[in-house]
């Protein structure tokens, strides 16, 4: 992976697992991770152990569940799917990113 | 809402925290083996796919780590740690956690002994249904004269108005009584005559039977009294016979018929032993009953008593004459029932309170002294990543364990303390019979250990973790360390040590010097060399008034014969007895101004009265044997009499009549003595009152008896006295006692304050002075190199001996006048407490601030001295 790889930006990492969840309905953590990756194309340095804690986290908040399930390779697995809460939220999330993230480019293009 | 969540979630993951921890770790591996399987496909070799899972998926054990972390609490697994570290670094220096602990326990310990008292008296809730709602009813007269307080039958079925927040109204009547008994000496007992309301007012079910009904409270009830013992009269004197109810008791005037028994609960008036039913008059304003109200839940002070002012005002419009000028004082049951016990037990905690503070001063200069030893550890633990946070959260633990095991020591210190509270008298005081140790006094200790672990741990872990680490490591853990912000704190604990301990002692001054007045108060009476008794005549035997005076001639007549004895007196009451007293209306001369009240207390003495008690006549003379019912009737007054009434003229010129409620003229006699006051209560002044002869207005039923030896010891007249009453009247219960000991009955509360006062005073400047040794000791010792310089520079020891004592010296004057100045406020907080002593009273404040200061200066000097006798050279090399 020769791409220049960045962090996960602080608290996004909530975001992309909602946003997984939201597109492809439940998944295990290895799924919700292996997507993540492909979105980035290589540009995320995610160690995927790290959703581990994130998925916990979120799961706390209610705004995802999980149920035990069993895993293409026929493991115990658990498989996490969004709630309406979390939609609610993701919804809240992506607009206030992207109203971030507008806010930031106007800065950065600001000719002056 | 969504925290709320987050805390459950975290709150339930401790306790399946196993199960979850297996889960993960299957979640884990599933996800490894699908990333494992996913190399493979790539082409890897099995070995290097799992290398390569391993790698994308980061450290297995951290991810663990991490979720636990957000899983539960952090600090949790972390704090269990922190305490199998504590507990062993304090066990590595028992010294230390001796003193500390033991400290601890000492301010922790009295602090709640005395909160256990203050609980069991005052928190602690009355064992009756709805006791908060309870009240005791007193009346007042708004024109100045004055009353027992006692409420009638009238005004109390007044208050039964369903207008009214009033629920229930009751009353009672104490009396003394004499039980017989087949082959035993008389009974004297506590009876109350109660109405129909009092046990429903209560509420309590009785023990055994069906108690009082209705109809026996009929005024047309001809049946024999019925009585409800009280469950200590029945276990002590029945000995809890289960089929009393029905049985008679025998007195002298007719027999009691026993309905039943009360609840053990069950103990209004204080130290009742049965109940009778009252045949009253609802009209009656026969002022001699206390009162008792159940008020509606939740009813306010204010409306309570403005109910009672419509109530008071109305009856003063209808009934003018008895009922006139008067007010109702209510008051909590609780309150009424514990009385003056309250303030001593507020001045008392604050003082245990201060004493706790002291404890707390010493542990943390232990603890810092210590710090500053280990500040190597610290500096070395932060060096190696460990953050600020954690490291004040391990010596806060360190701490915490200090007070628990000082909580854990305390409550053992508690418990035999207040074992010896009680050993010493306080159970003769009202509620504190049994000092229970409930869920209050237990919430009190945790909170006494939190507020200590604290207050003790928070000034040296946040010196420690204080910036700039690296110091501590750069100057080689020697201990120049943070010497200036030790310095600051330093002088703090000093100041505050000095203040407490001036308080302290100063508070514990006030008390024995209000002591010593309540003491040394002269009551205007002998107390030495005294025996007193009191009498009560039945009614069906004495009802004729010339039956008793034969009675009470023949018995003086006969203790006069007694050997031993001197003189003998009667009275109709005593002092310091807490009698009723009657206290008739007068005119002066048959003139009395029309809109004042003039009253006066009534006693009626027989002859060798003031003889007897060593009472002085200041003018006129004394009754004589001569003043008889033939004779011209006369009348001795007090000085407060004269002081009120005759000011400024001759007492001997005038004359007195009196009478209730209006003056009866042909009672008019003229004054012909003036005695010195008697006090009836140590604490308030004299009444103005006036005396009668007993050969001229009649003996009373109930006597006060006072004989006084010829300097033999007057308890050993006991046997005889009643000896020589047996043989008039079998029937006659009596208790004989010195009238010494009776007035020190009457200071029990204040000497129990005054005495656990001197204990704490002692302990504080015991904990004061070794604070202050420990604190100047370690403060020089910091300051070592620099006296070593000084010394090898040319300054002489006495040079720097002067040095150093000075800057001591200036810290301990600060917290003296800090302690003078907080002991004025106090003092004039809890002035109105005290007897005759002023907050400001320079003795005892000179006395505290020459004490304190004393041992101060003793444990500021001697640690200065050593300090300074030290070879510079041989320091300085060791350096």
């Amino acid at each position: 992976m020769g791409n220049q790889q960045s962090e996960v930006p602080y608290g996004t990492l909530d975001l992309m697992i909602l946003r997984t969840l939201d597109a492809m309905g439940e998944q295990h953590g290895y799924g919700i991770a292996r997507r993540i990756e492909q979105i980035a194309q290589g540009a995320l340095a995610l160690n995927q152990g790290t959703i581990y804690p994130a998925l916990l986290r979120l799961e706390q908040k209610g705004w995802i569940k999980s149920a035990w399930g069993t895993s293409e390779n026929n493991r115990r697995a658990r498989f996490y799917s969004i709630t309406r809460a979390g939609s609610k939220q993701l919804a809240a999330e992506t607009e206030l990113w992207e109203r971030t993230v507008a806010m930031v480019n106007r800065l950065l293009e600001d000719p002056s | 809402m969504t925290a709320w969540r987050v805390l459950l979630a975290r709150v339930r993951s401790l306790f399946v925290r196993q199960r979850m921890d297996a889960d993960l770790d299957d979640e884990i591996q599933a996800h490894l083996e699908l990333l494992t399987t996913e190399y493979i496909r790539k082409g890897l070799s099995p070995e290097r796919a799992r290398d390569a899972a391993r790698r994308d998926f980061g450290g297995v054990d951290r991810t663990m780590e991490h979720v636990r972390d957000q899983r539960g609490f952090v600090s949790l697994d972390a704090f269990s740690r922190d305490i199998r570290y504590a507990l062993r670094t304090l066990a590595r220096t028992p010294g230390f956690t001796f003193a500390a602990v033991g400290t601890l326990a000492l301010g922790i310990g009295a602090t709640t002994a005395i909160f256990s008292v203050a609980n069991a008296a005052l928190l602690r809730p009355l064992p009756y249904p709805g006791w908060s709602d309870l009240r005791t009813v007193r009346t007042t007269f708004t024109d100045g004269r004055v009353t027992s307080g006692l409420v009638g039958p009238l005004e109390m079925s007044r208050m039964k108005d369903p207008k009214l927040p009033i629920v229930q109204a009751a009353m009672s009547l104490r009396f003394d009584e004499t039980l017989l008994r087949d082959g035993q000496a008389p009974l004297t007992i506590a009876a109350a005559g109660v109405d129909e309301h009092f046990f429903p007012l209560f509420g309590l079910p009785l023990q055994l039977g069906a108690g009082f009904t209705p109809d026996q409270f009929a005024r047309n009830d001809k049946a024999a009294p019925s009585v409800v013992l009280s469950h200590h009269f029945w276990t002590t004197v029945f000995g809890s016979d289960p089929h009393v109810v029905g049985k008679t008791i025998r007195r002298v005037d007719g027999d009691w018929r026993i309905v039943g028994v009360a609840s053990p609960d069950m103990d209004v008036p204080r130290g009742i032993d049965l109940w009778v039913n009252l045949h009253v008059n609802p009209e009656s304003t026969d002022h001699s009953f206390d009162g008792y109200l159940r008020v509606q839940p939740g009813t306010t002070p204010e409306q309570l008593s403005s109910s009672l002012a419509i109530v008071a005002g109305r009856l003063g419009h209808d009934y003018p004459g008895p009922e006139g000028n008067r007010a109702f004082i209510v008051q909590p049951l609780v309150e009424t029932l514990v009385g003056d016990l309250r303030p001593i037990l507020i001045i008392v905690l604050s003082a245990t309170a201060l004493l706790l503070v002291l404890s707390c001063v010493n542990v943390t200069n232990l603890l810092l002294a210590r710090a500053t030893r280990r500040s190597r550890e610290i500096a070395i633990r932060a060096a190696v990543g460990a953050t600020r946070r954690r490291i004040i959260t391990q010596l806060l633990v360190e701490s915490l364990v200090l007070a628990g095991a000082g909580t854990l020591a305390g409550l053992g210190v508690a418990y035999g303390g207040v074992r010896l509270l009680l050993v010493y008298g306080a159970s003769r005081l009202p509620r504190l019979e049994a000092v229970p140790f409930d869920s209050p006094v237990l919430l009190f200790a945790i909170a006494m250990l939190v507020i200590c672990a604290i207050g003790v741990g928070l000034a040296p872990a946040l010196q420690l973790a204080g910036g700039g680490l690296e110091r501590f490591l750069s100057e080689g853990g020697r201990s120049v360390t943070g010497a200036r912000l030790t310095n600051r704190a330093l002088r703090t604990m000093i100041v505050v040590e000095v203040a407490v301990a001036v308080t302290i002692v100063a508070g514990a001054g006030l008390l024995a010097r209000s002591f010593v007045n309540l003491q040394r108060e002269d009551p205007g009476f002998q107390r030495h060399g005294r025996l007193t008794f009191d009498i009560q005549l039945p009614s069906s035997h004495y009802q004729a008034p010339d039956k008793r005076r034969v009675w009470l001639d023949t018995l003086l007549t006969n203790l006069q014969g007694v050997p031993g004895v001197r003189t003998v007196g009667a009275a109709s009451d005593f002092p310091l007895r807490d009698s009723i007293s009657s206290r008739p209306r007068i005119e002066l001369d048959g003139w009395s101004p029309a809109h004042e009240h003039v009253v006066a207390l009534q006693r009626i003495v027989t002859a060798d009265f003031f003889n007897a008690m060593g009472m002085r006549v200041l003018q006129g003379r004394r009754f004589t044997s001569f003043d008889r019912e033939a004779t011209a009737p006369v009348a001795i007054v007090n000085e407060a009499f004269v002081r009120k009434y005759l000011d400024g003229r001759d007492p001997l010129t005038a004359q007195v009549s009196y009478g209730f409620p209006s003056v009866n003229p042909k009672t008019r006699r003229p004054i012909v003595g003036v005695v010195n006051d008697v006090k009836y209560s140590l604490w308030d002044a004299a009444d103005p009152a006036f005396y009668l002869v007993q050969d001229q207005a009649g003996v009373t039923q109930r006597l006060s008896i006072v004989v006084t030896t010829d300097g033999s010891d007057p308890n050993a007249l006991i046997p005889a006295i009643r000896a020589e009453v047996d043989k008039l009247d079998p029937q006659l219960a009596l208790t004989v006692e010195p009238v010494s000991a009776l007035v020190a009955s009457t200071l029990t509360r204040q000497k129990l304050g005054t005495t656990l006062m001197l204990l704490f005073a002692g302990i504080a400047v015991l904990l004061a002075t070794i604070g202050i040794y420990g604190m100047i000791a370690y403060a020089t010792a910091a300051r070592h190199t620099e006296i070593a310089t000084r010394l090898a520079l040319g300054a002489t020891g006495r040079n720097v001996f002067w040095l150093l004592s000075r800057q001591g010296l200036t810290v301990a004057a600060a917290g003296a006048i800090t302690g003078v100045a907080v002991a004025y406020g106090a003092g004039r907080l809890v002035a109105s407490w005290l007897y005759e002593v002023r907050a400001s009273d320079p003795v005892i404040l000179a006395s505290a601030l020459v004490v304190v200061l004393g041992v101060t200066m003793v444990a500021t000097l001697l640690p200065i001295r050593r300090a300074c006798r030290i070879d510079p050279s041989a320091s300085l090399r060791f350096e």
